[in-house]
């Protein structure tokens, strides 16, 4: 099987990430941060030299790098952190439901929200966002780079227009970390959530939240943190506020190592193999009849992911037929029905190819051939 | 030999606080401390020497120096 379904979760992972994932399990066994016991003690070293790691690659302190179970977590501790005590937020109509979801449920808290247009211009991009802030918003949250198309939205811009307002930019990296470089304070974040699993290379059950600090988050969940237990509010540092019950351990470690292997590959040179593979597998898929990419004329600035169909063949059946073929990709909806609204493929969805450092020319080359395929016998049918 | 322990908020101020000491070119060590009057679980740092200059120092990278304890 080839895998092209990156953007969900890479795979496979480096070998490093598999082997630091197996020695945690055996060495590093104990609850960090919990019991003074030596194994505790190693396990807390190990979760914090990955914390270190997180900040130097995004330009935090180390303990305002939150560990989270994936990016879902991380947006809903970060929105309904900042949101908790009602007012206004702006987001895109690209959203993931990850973002989306979140910010529509806090209605019933009394927040209100407005969606933004994303245009193919980042100027009309950014100013849409400014005509929607009012005296009560309270946060912007948005995605780095669509799960769907790809494109990078103007991240830096909207986070200068929060930055000179005072108001909290909460970005979605989901699809960026480990594309793209991202530094919260060069970048004007105020909070980055990101998986761990995606473009970090990490194992899945780990996600990140990393805050700069500036924006008080409250807490959406509560329990043991292994500090101040006779206190029985939940702590007001971080941490140990956001980190609420017992972490994955073993997952946090092996997500480091994820880290040290995207450091040593250079993002720069992972972004440019992934873009390599992408600009070939639309020239090969561009030249079949039938064939629809989406987006691909389009000025902006992308990560690697290329959305298409086949004409007449829905997205999820194509996929299928892909997998009958040897090739993992996924079709459907993506998590996004706001970005498929836009991109007019509500009724049969896209198939989306993502590649990862691990996939080669030849195997675009194959996946050309299969899809030229499939698209030369479904219009015999 | 004096010393004294700080208590500090979590283990990963402890560890942030050890390494940044260990720059400095100040020993120390991790204890895990349990005392209801200190509100529970806490970690300390256990030091040698020039604690107020330590806390002070701590303070300037975000950490917060709970109290000192002697011996």
């Amino acid at each position: 099987m080839i895998y092209m379904d990156n953007a969900a979760t890479t795979y496979p992972k480096p070998a490093m990430v598999l082997n630091t994932a197996a020695k945690a399990m055996r060495k590093y066994g104990g609850n960090p941060g919990r019991s003074g016991h030596k194994i505790s003690e190693k396990t807390a070293i190990e979760v914090f030299n990955v914390r270190e790691k997180i900040a130097a690659l995004f330009g935090a302190e180390v303990e305002n790098c939150i560990m989270t179970l994936n990016c879902t977590h991380a947006l809903n501790l970060a929105i309904k952190g900042i949101m908790k005590s009602g007012g206004h937020i702006i987001t895109s109509n690209l959203e993931h439901n990850s973002v989306i979801r979140p910010i529509h449920a806090l209605e019933k808290l009394g927040c209100k929200y407005s969606i933004a247009e994303v245009c193919e211009s980042d100027e009309a991009t950014t100013e849409n966002f400014k005509k929607l802030i009012t005296p009560s918003t309270k946060a912007i949250a948005i995605m780095i780079a669509s799960n769907v198309t790809g494109q990078i939205l103007p991240y830096k811009k909207i986070g200068q227009l929060c930055k000179e307002r005072g108001i909290c930019f909460i970005a979605d990296g989901a699809q960026a970390c480990g594309v793209i470089p991202i530094n919260i304070k060069d970048d004007n974040i105020n909070i980055l959530c990101s998986a761990g699993h995606k473009g970090l290379y990490g194992p899945m059950g780990t996600g990140i939240l990393v805050s700069d600090g500036k924006f008080a988050i409250d807490t959406i969940i509560e329990g043991g943190t292994g500090s101040n237990s006779f206190d029985i509010l939940q702590p007001d540092f971080m941490p140990d506020r956001l980190e609420a019950g017992t972490p994955n351990a073993s997952g946090i470690i092996a997500l480091g190592a994820g880290i040290d292997f995207i450091k040593r590959r250079g993002i720069s040179n992972i972004y440019a193999h992934d873009m390599i593979l992408c600009e070939q597998f639309c020239k090969r898929i561009s030249r079949i009849g039938g064939v629809i990419i989406y987006e691909r004329e389009c000025a902006y600035k992308r990560v690697p992911i290329v959305p298409f169909n086949i004409i007449g063949m829905n997205s999820s059946d194509l996929a299928q037929r892909l997998s009958e073929r040897g090739f993992a990709l996924r079709g459907g909806m993506h998590c996004s029905y706001l970005a498929h609204k836009k991109l007019g493929t509500s009724d049969q969805g896209v198939v989306r190819f993502s590649p990862s450092i691990m996939n080669t020319l030849d195997e675009v080359d194959l996946l050309a051939k299969t899809i030229r395929k499939i698209a030369y016998n479904g219009s015999r049918k | 030999m004096n010393s004294w322990l700080i208590i500090l908020n979590s283990s990963t101020h402890a560890i942030k606080a050890q390494r940044f000491l260990a720059r400095k070119g100040y020993k120390s060590s991790i204890e895990r401390v349990s005392r209801g009057n200190l509100g529970g679980c806490k970690s300390g740092l256990r030091v040698y020497e020039d604690t107020a200059n330590i806390c002070r120092m701590l303070s300037d990278i975000g950490i917060i120096c709970r109290e000192i304890i002697e011996g």
